[in-house]
This record gives C-alpha cells, structure tokens and sequence, in this order.
C-alpha cells in the first residue's frame, strides 16, 4: 500500500490546480495523435485509407469547438503558467482549424506518393506539432514557452524530412533542423539573460520587477535586460522567417512536401508570430523604447526582401515563400504598434493563414495528375513506377513557365488559385485588403508613418508578384487539354472552403473582426 | 563578480586536466607499434578484405529503444530522491510520463523494432493487402532500394 506524507512540511511540493476544463482544447489536441499512434500500433487494420485523415481532422475540429465554448474566458491557468484570454483563444482557433485543413490535404497526398505505411506518421507529428503551437500561444513563463517552441519546431523538422525518397526534402529538413537548433539556442540564452537581469521567467513578474534578487534594478542597469531582448528578438525572428533571418525559408518551403510547406507557413508562423508579440507587450513593454526600432527595421526588411528578391524567383514554391516572409512584415508592423496593433495582429494571422494554406494546397493538387496510360501490362508497370518518381519532384519543381495553360488543364484550381493570389495582394472585397488596411492603420495610429509608407510600397511591389502567376495561369495560353483530376475529396473540400472564407470575410469582414476585438485587454 | 570565481576555476582545471593527459600519455607511453598489434584481430585469420561498413538499420531501432528507457532512468532518478516532498502529485505525474514513455515503446514494437531476420518481412508484407508492389520499397525491403522506377529494373521484375 502507498502511503503520502500529509504531515506539513516546509519542503513539500505545491502542487498547482489543474483546470481541466480550460485545458480541453490543448489536451485534445496533445491526447489524440498517443491515442492514434497507441490504437494503431496494436489494431494495424486501423491503418486504412483517409481514416488517420477523418480521425486528424475531427479531432482538431473538436479542439476548436472547445475552443470557441471558452470565448469568454480570461484567467491564469496551472499556476501562472499559462493564460486563456481571447488573444490565446484566436490563435488556438487558427491552429485547430489550420490543422483541421492541412490534415484534409494530406490526403491521398501520402498515399500518393507512396507513402501509405507511414500514414499513421505523418498525422502524428502534425498534432504534436500543433499541440507545442498552442502552448506557445498561452505561455505566460518563458520556460514554457520554450518547452513549446521545441514541441512545435522539432515535430516540424521530422515533417519535412518524412518525404524519405526525395533528396531535396533531406537537404531541407537538415537545413531547417541545424539553423532551428541554433536560434533554439540564442533563444534560451536570452531567456537565460532576462532571468539574470529580472530573478523571474513569468512574464507578468519580468514587467514589474523594479528591483530583482541581486540588487540591480533591471531599468535602470539594463544592459543585462537588454542584451536578453536582443538575443530573444533574434529566435523569434527565425522562428518566424522575418528578414534577414529569413535564408532558411525558400529552401525548405521548397523542399518540404507541399502540405507541410502550407502547415508551415500557416500555423508555426502564426503561433511564433503570437507567441513574439506576447512576450514583447507582457514581459518588456516597459522597454518598448529598445526594442521597437529593432521591430521596426525587421518588419522593412521583411517587406523588401519578400516582395524584391521575390520577383526574381521563377520557382512557385520559392515565390509563395518569399510573399510569406512579405506577410511577416506586416504582422511585424502589427507587434510593433503594440496595443493599437493586437486586432491587427490577429486578424492579419487569421485571415494570412486560411488564404496561404488554401494557395499551397492548390499548388499540390495542381501537381498530382493521373499517370500517363501504357500499352501493354508490361509497360504499365514501368510508366507507373516511372510515373511516381516524376511525381515526387513536380511541385518542388514548378516554375512560372509550367504555369501555361493551367487555367485550361485545371479550370477549376486556377480559379480557386487566382482568387486566394488576389487576396494576398491586398485586392479589395478579399479578406487579404482588410487585413494589410488594418495592420497599416495600426502603424498610423503610433504615428509610424514611414512604417506604413513601407508597408503600402512593399504591398504593391508584391502585387506583381501575385499578378505575374495569374497571367502566367490565364494569359500565356496554350493548346492544353483539360486534365484528369487525380486529388482527393477531402483536398478539394478544405481549398473550397478557405477560398468562400476568403471571399466571403472579404465582403463581410464583420465576423472576424468582432472575434479580434478585445483581445488586446 | 566574484561568486563566478569557482566556476572559473573548475574551467581552468577541466581544460588543463584534459590538456596534460593528451600530453602526458603522448610523452609516458612507450609506442611499440607492428603491424600485427594494429590490425584487426579475426581469430588469427588474416584478413583480406575491408570490413562492411554499412549496417542493417535495425541497428538503429534497437538504439532508440536504448535512448527511450535511458530518458525515462533520468526523470525518474530526480523523482526518487524527491520523492516524499513531491507527494501524490508528483507520483501520478511520473505514472503518467511512465506510460507515455511506455507507449513509444509500443508503436516501437509494432514497427517491428525486436523482430528479426526473415520474420519481419513476411508479416510486413501479410499486412498489405493484395499482391505486394515492385515499385513500393516499404513492402518489398531493402533488395530493390536505388533500383525503384529504372526502366531496366522494371522490366526485369516484370
């Protein structure tokens, strides 16, 4: 029998409140993938076509819902070590429903592409990788918040690398895995600094420490402090691919299998983009003086690198990830205007994220189309074979020239395609025009109007960069006959809908902002 | 600064510990080296060809089994020594990070981590329904990686 101490003692451990029921969101979606990877190691026959993707998708779709039955919560969880507020319940909203979509991408993709054994992998990861996201979203100590940024990014670098017979995808996953561990790196030591200089990790502590455990007082003997912003600013900023730490970006989006591309450029830079403006307005907003040039210049960077270097590109992929490390800048102009920025923030990370999963699915599904039909048996065979390995690199490959004539082969996905490139450009009546409108109100209303001259130059420059796939889709016409659609349901389903939420949060962009007010409180 | 002080101290000591061993057991040690002395010893037998350098990948499975129960030996050591302050929380908590650990050990064992030899791949192929796929390398092992969707390969196993 087991008997614990109940006697009073100095030494015992606190043991904090558990709210299970705040938690449901980021407990279903930790619980489900040890739950699939536990029911299908001992049931194999769990192993079936689209049923790891119905199971990935429901539970997500399950988290969300939780999520929404939260929406007027606002409290410390486990001891001050997370936090539910609305800011935390938007971004659990976009993860949840990100994951719910690319799940539904990656159908048949895997299968297609030969990888139906490691089925059960693939849908794993990306919860896991979820679940760290939504811990970074809710973090209130700095030491929870890195436990999370590692969940989400390691799962992450697997993801990339699963792609087992494609060289590029190795070539990327290492690349991402080595420059990730680095800024894993510069991160911790920064938190390891602001702890020196503050004598707490809790960000509320951080923001009233006037006098910590040594005696310093950390505003005004802040050299300490401020290298640790720095060195935190610096993870961050890899984290969310803003420039110039953005090198790593092209490489592995292009490397990376298209739906986990669109995972990345959806969810993981959501959550680091939230989890970055939370540790900046929380723990140092007293040095908000500092860090804020520092914000700025990333978020001019961004803009120029992303729109400029972007239309030298000719490869799809490298484009649609230079226009992602375009949208970071303005999510940075949102995190620079601090509390005038937050619904900015959230509405730019809602509507970005829906609109680029919903372009990289397109460009997948554009890409998986029937093998050519052999002959003989014999030759089946071999074109099927074949086949699969020219498969395997047609995404990654696909540059602006193979675009012409897709608006005849996939009338359907160019459409779709043009729609979710307008909204990206910022075109009226899409959700992408409200979203950068509100993120360069924002910098107008911290009187950052150079911030926000850059940001509408930058939006036009980017503007081509959109138009030139669309003509290259209509205009380059050539004698392409329709092609057989060879993607599954699912994938249609989910870039259907992320295209009516583009459209229709365009018209009415009303829903969407009454999620975002008040977050900023 | 000077809390720092015996931190510095035990990094001037580890470098130079290190440092005078290389050196001494360079200088000290008598090198009496044949040609005997540094090949590989293979029952007296000499050896004509180099020793394989690639190994099965199994090898690598097994390792990861070794890393698993290593991780949970380093959670579960703290929480001994603590244990009577951490009390009942803190025993359902180590159950729990126990079973979680136990459950890699399971999805191990599904991927066939403690099968070995020609066992593994009869299930693994018993498994797949149908008629196993000469293109699909997860069903057909390792003969045929590098040689998947060549023309010529092809055609020979058709």
């Amino acid at each position: 029998m087991i008997t614990f101490q109940t006697v009073a003692n100095p030494d015992a451990f606190e043991v904090p409140i558990v709210e299970w029921g705040a938690l449901s969101p980021l407990l279903i979606m930790a619980l489900a993938p040890i739950l699939l990877v536990t029911v299908s190691s001992v049931v194999p026959s769990f192993k079936k076509a689209s049923l790891p993707t119905v199971y990935t998708a429901g539970a997500a779709l399950l988290s969300a819902a939780v999520t929404a039955t939260l929406w007027s919560d606002n409290r410390l969880l486990m001891d001050g070590a997370l936090t539910i507020d609305r800011f935390t319940l938007v971004g659990w909203l976009i993860i949840a429903v990100g994951v719910a979509a690319i799940a539904m991408l990656l159908d048949n993709y895997i299968v297609k592409q030969g990888y139906f054994e490691q089925i059960i992998e693939w849908n794993v990861l990306l919860m896991i990788s979820a679940a760290g996201g939504m811990i970074v979203v809710a973090a209130q100590d700095l030491i929870v918040l890195f436990v999370g940024i590692e969940v989400l990014s390691i799962a992450t670098y697997v993801l990339v690398g699963l792609h087992l017979r494609k060289p590029i995808a190795q070539e990327a996953a290492f690349k991402y895995f080595i420059l990730g561990a680095v800024s894993s790196g510069v991160f911790a030591y920064g938190i390891a600094l602001v702890y020196g200089a503050t004598g707490s990790t809790y960000l509320s502590e951080i923001a009233t420490s006037g006098r910590n455990s040594l005696g310093l007082n950390p505003v005004v003997d802040s050299s300490l402090m401020l290298v640790g912003i720095a060195l935190m600013l610096g993870g961050f900023a890899f984290k969310v691919g803003a420039a110039p730490f953005h090198s790593w970006t092209p490489d592995v989006y292009q490397g990376a299998p298209t739906p986990i591309t669109a995972y990345m450029a959806s969810a993981v830079k959501v959550a680091a983009a939230l989890g970055f403006a939370r540790v900046m307005h929380d723990a140092f907003g007293e040095f908000s003086v500092d860090w804020q040039p520092l914000v700025s210049v990333l978020a001019v960077l961004s803009l120029v690198a992303g729109s400029f270097i972007g239309l030298a590109q000719k490869n799809l992929k490298r484009i649609l990830a230079y226009s992602s490390i375009n949208h970071v800048g303005f999510i940075l102009i949102a995190i620079y205007a601090l509390d005038e920025g937050v619904e900015a923030l959230l509405f730019y990370s809602a509507s970005y994220a829906f609109t680029v999963i919903g372009s990289f699915g397109i460009l997948m599904m554009m890409t998986q189309t029937e093998p050519v039909l052999a002959e003989s048996d014999d030759e089946k065979m071999v074109m099927i074979g074949a086949n699969k390995i020219r498969n395997l690199e047609s995404a990654d490959g696909m540059t602006l020239d193979d675009l012409a004539g897709a608006s005849k082969r996939h009338p359907l996905l160019a459409g779709l395609f043009a729609v979710l490139l307008f909204s990206q450009a910022g075109v009226p009546f899409t959700v992408g025009f409200w979203a950068k409108l509100q993120a360069i109100l924002a910098a107008v209303s911290v009187e950052a109007y150079l911030l926000a001259g850059f940001a509408i130059l930058a939006a036009v420059v980017a503007a081509v960069l959109y138009l030139r796939i669309v003509v290259a889709m209509y205009l380059k016409s050539d004698d392409s006959e329709p092609a057989r659609t060879n993607y599954s349901k699912l994938s249609l389903i989910a870039v259907v809908a992320c295209v009516l939420l583009t459209v229709g949060l365009g018209i009415y962009p009303e829903p969407l902002s009454d999620l975002v007010t008040n977050a900023g409180s | 600064m000077e809390q720092y002080l015996p931190i510095f101290a035990l990094l001037v000591l580890a470098v130079l510990f290190a440092a005078i061993s290389f050196i001494a057991s360079r200088l000290l040690s008598p090198s009496l080296s044949t040609v005997e002395k540094s090949a590989p010893y293979e029952c007296g037998i000499i050896p004509n060809q180099e020793p394989s350098e690639r190994f099965p990948v199994k090898f690598y499975l097994v390792a990861m089994l070794f890393v698993i129960f290593d991780i949970e030996i380093i959670f579960l050591y703290p929480w001994a020594v603590e244990y009577m302050n951490l009390g009942a929380a803190g025993y359902f908590a180590i159950l729990l990070f126990s079973a979680l650990v136990f459950e890699s050990f399971i999805y191990l064992i599904s991927k066939g981590a403690l099968d070995w030899g020609p066992l593994q791949l009869n299930r693994n192929q018993s498994a797949i329904a149908g008629k196993p796929n000469a293109f699909s390398t997860a069903t057909a092992g390792v003969r045929i990686v590098g040689t998947e969707g060549r023309f010529e390969h092809a055609k020979e196993v058709a």
